[in-house]
């Protein structure tokens, strides 16, 4: 047991337990009983506040955690994660705004509302409600390993359900503050976070290379251990895995603004400047992501070797940042080094269960359950679903277990890009139909889900299932039909399965049309995409509100 | 476009149609900017491990100079956009001025 660590992690942690009770105070609105309070902390956050919240999103246990394990073990593959922030910002400027905009004037919360108004069809707002919910778990799932990897380096590596208490014990405190102050305790924590981040990483990236000779010698030390065996890594990618790499960049880019959550905080923002300044200055995060990326290599050179689970017996790769930073570190800033892993799993995870909510609340509950709901009684329903969907994530945690924990965000963007043509597309034309739009949701999902449930969680024995989300082009069949039987290029699930999504729509588009199949009504009209506010001044949101319910029956 | 329905629900008739900010579209030349940082997503320009910076092959290098590359194309589209939108804003603050 590490005292020091756990002490400095534990008063941390307490610290910004206490913030976030106290966060229900901060700008406050005179009730809290509204969806728009509770789970868009009021609309009206600028450039600042965005910027932590959204970083919060985007920037999480992944980044701290997932992305330098994969560099640890796989090598070059890992640094994908940095040309995906890179090429986001250019994509999703763009349709961001435009989301925003009719997202204001009509009082959207969801992704899923634009939907319903935008082709009047409950049961695609349904499937996309359904997707979001379904495709947030794993990611939290995801924060959750990044939080136990931490703990687990402190010494709280016990077996059986022991081992999980701590674990749960931090989880249960920011389920009690996320239903206290809903999406204002991740905003104000995001700050505390970030300071945390930023002081660690740039310590870290400056002090580690010095003590393991620089750079060159680090990554000339990974290629060496590597050499020889052709189980592990490469510092370079090789001729089976660029095609892999482009296509988890991107599709991991395409599907980071379909998540529900990294919505919420561009919705919650006071306008489209807030939005498009944000879209310039995030990318300062990517910069971190990447040296942290290289952290992977620095554990590899300092012959790090990751802590064995407690509960399961096998190495967790996770906890390689950690016990690199137990190893390099004083004790004390070792704590402060985890308390910033720690809160970076938090924040994300408060936010991703609001946003979750959020879907339940207004296009399940409120569209299926109790259409004439109040909006305290919306945002009550909305509490107690951020509880459940936590509980969802804890599942996650337990049935999917793949080789590297980055997958569990992979497997989360192989769902929610499903909704891409339904949502992003959406956005630009309404040339899709919504029926084919449903037609290729379920076959984008079927066959999606089916590859990943193929591959292999050990893949020397090609045992187990969800080990992975990445396909060799050569297990590419369509009912048994194999048309690129000898490829060995490896490609991203979520990328395959979106482009057969696409077709499908475009497939039946034009057939639906023939046939006469209703198309639906849309309750938008161009202005409102680039709506620069809501209708009218000063009680903008109660009627933004008004409009987005009436558009929802 | 086309397929846009003839009834737009009622609902956002009334408030929507006078209050409604119509700034014209995003569209813009400058656009065409958020392109080149998608080069980055073409994996042979970089994957060398010669000449290498501070050490690091030019895989990791060259990929975060793509960081301040996709800053500057996205900083410059958002500056002419800002400024669209204020020359459209000023227009329609004086448009509302004649007619009182």
């Amino acid at each position: 047991m590490q005292w020091i660590e756990f002490g400095v992690f534990t008063a941390l942690f307490l610290f910004v337990s206490v913030l976030g009770f106290l966060a229900t105070h901060w700008r406050r609105a005179e009730s809290m009983q509204h969806l728009d309070e509770w789970g868009l902390g009021g609309r009206k956050f600028g450039s600042w506040i965005t910027w932590f919240l959204v970083g919060g999103d985007l920037y999480t246990a992944y980044t701290f955690v997932a992305v330098p394990a994969l560099v640890f073990g796989a090598g070059a593959m890992g640094f994908f994660a940095l040309p995906y922030t890179v090429v986001l910002y250019p994509l999703v400027l763009l349709p961001l705004l435009r989301m925003w905009s009719v997202s204001r004037v009509h009082g959207y919360v969801t992704p899923a509302d634009y939907v319903r108004g935008r082709y009047g069809s409950p049961l695609l707002a349904t499937l996309i409600a359904v997707t979001g919910i379904v495709a947030t778990m794993p990611y939290i799932a995801l924060q959750l390993a990044g939080l136990e990897a931490v703990l687990r380096t402190m010494g709280l590596n016990a077996g059986g359900l022991a081992g999980h208490a701590p674990l749960f014990i931090a989880f249960l405190v920011l389920a009690l503050y996320t239903y206290q102050s809903g999406l204002r305790a991740p905003a104000l924590i995001a700050f505390v976070k970030d300071l945390l981040i930023y002081v660690v990483i740039l310590v870290a990236v400056f002090y580690l290379p010095s003590r393991l000779g620089g750079w060159g010698s680090i990554i000339d030390q990974s290629a060496a251990t590597w050499s020889g065996s052709d189980s592990g890594g490469s510092i370079l990618l090789g001729e089976h895995n660029q095609l892999q790499y482009a296509t988890l960049a991107l599709g991991s880019a395409l599907a980071l603004f379909l998540y529900p959550h990294s919505l919420t905080g561009i919705l919650a923002s006071s306008g489209r400047k807030v939005i498009r300044r944000n879209m310039v200055a995030l990318p300062a995060y990517s910069f971190l992501l990447g040296m942290l990326a290289l952290l992977g290599y620095a554990a590899l050179a300092a012959g790090v070797e990751p802590i064995v689970n407690g509960a399961t017996g096998e190495p967790d790769s996770n906890t390689i940042v950690p016990v690199l930073f137990d190893r390099m570190f004083s004790d004390w800033f070792a704590g402060l080094a985890y308390a910033a892993i720690g809160i970076g799993a938090l924040v994300p995870a408060a936010i991703m269960s609001i946003a979750a909510a959020n879907l339940w609340t207004r296009n399940i509950y409120k569209e299926h359950l109790r259409p004439g709901a109040t909006p305290a009684q919306e945002a009550k329903q909305a509490k107690l679903a951020s509880l459940v969907v936590k509980f969802g994530a804890v599942l996650s945690i337990v049935f999917i277990d793949p080789q590297f924990s980055i997958d569990m965000q992979l497997i989360g963007g192989v769902i929610v890009l499903q909704t891409l043509p339904a949502v992003a597309i959406a956005l630009y034309t309404r040339w899709l139909h919504r029926w084919a739009l449903v037609a290729g949701w379920t076959v984008g999902m079927v066959w999606g889900l089916w590859q990943l449930y193929l591959i292999p969680k050990d893949p020397a024995t090609g045992e187990g299932h969800f080990g992975g989300s990445a396909m060799p082009l050569s297990d590419f069949s369509l009912f048994g039909w194999q048309p690129l039987p000898d490829i060995r290029t490896q490609i991203y699930v979520g990328a395959v399965a979106l482009l057969l999504n696409l077709l499908v729509a475009v497939v039946l588009t034009p057939l639906l049309r023939w046939f006469g199949a209703a198309e639906g009504s849309d309750a938008t009209v161009e202005a409102d995409y680039h709506a620069t506010e809501a209708p009218s001044g000063p009680t903008e949101t109660a009627e933004a509100e008004t409009s987005g319910e009436t558009a929802s029956r | 476009m086309t397929e846009q329905p003839m009834s737009e629900p009622p609902v956002s008739e009334p408030q929507g149609s006078g209050a409604r900010a119509r700034f014209g579209t995003d569209r813009s030349p400058w656009n065409l900017l958020l392109l080149v940082p998608l080069l980055m997503l073409v994996t042979p320009l970089w994957n060398h491990d010669e000449p290498r910076l501070f050490g690091l092959p030019m895989f990791y290098w060259s990929q975060f100079l793509f960081v301040p590359l996709g800053v500057v194309c996205v900083g410059l589209v958002v500056r002419a956009a800002n400024r669209r939108e204020r020359a459209a804003t000023e227009r329609a603050a004086e448009g509302n001025e004649g007619k009182r």
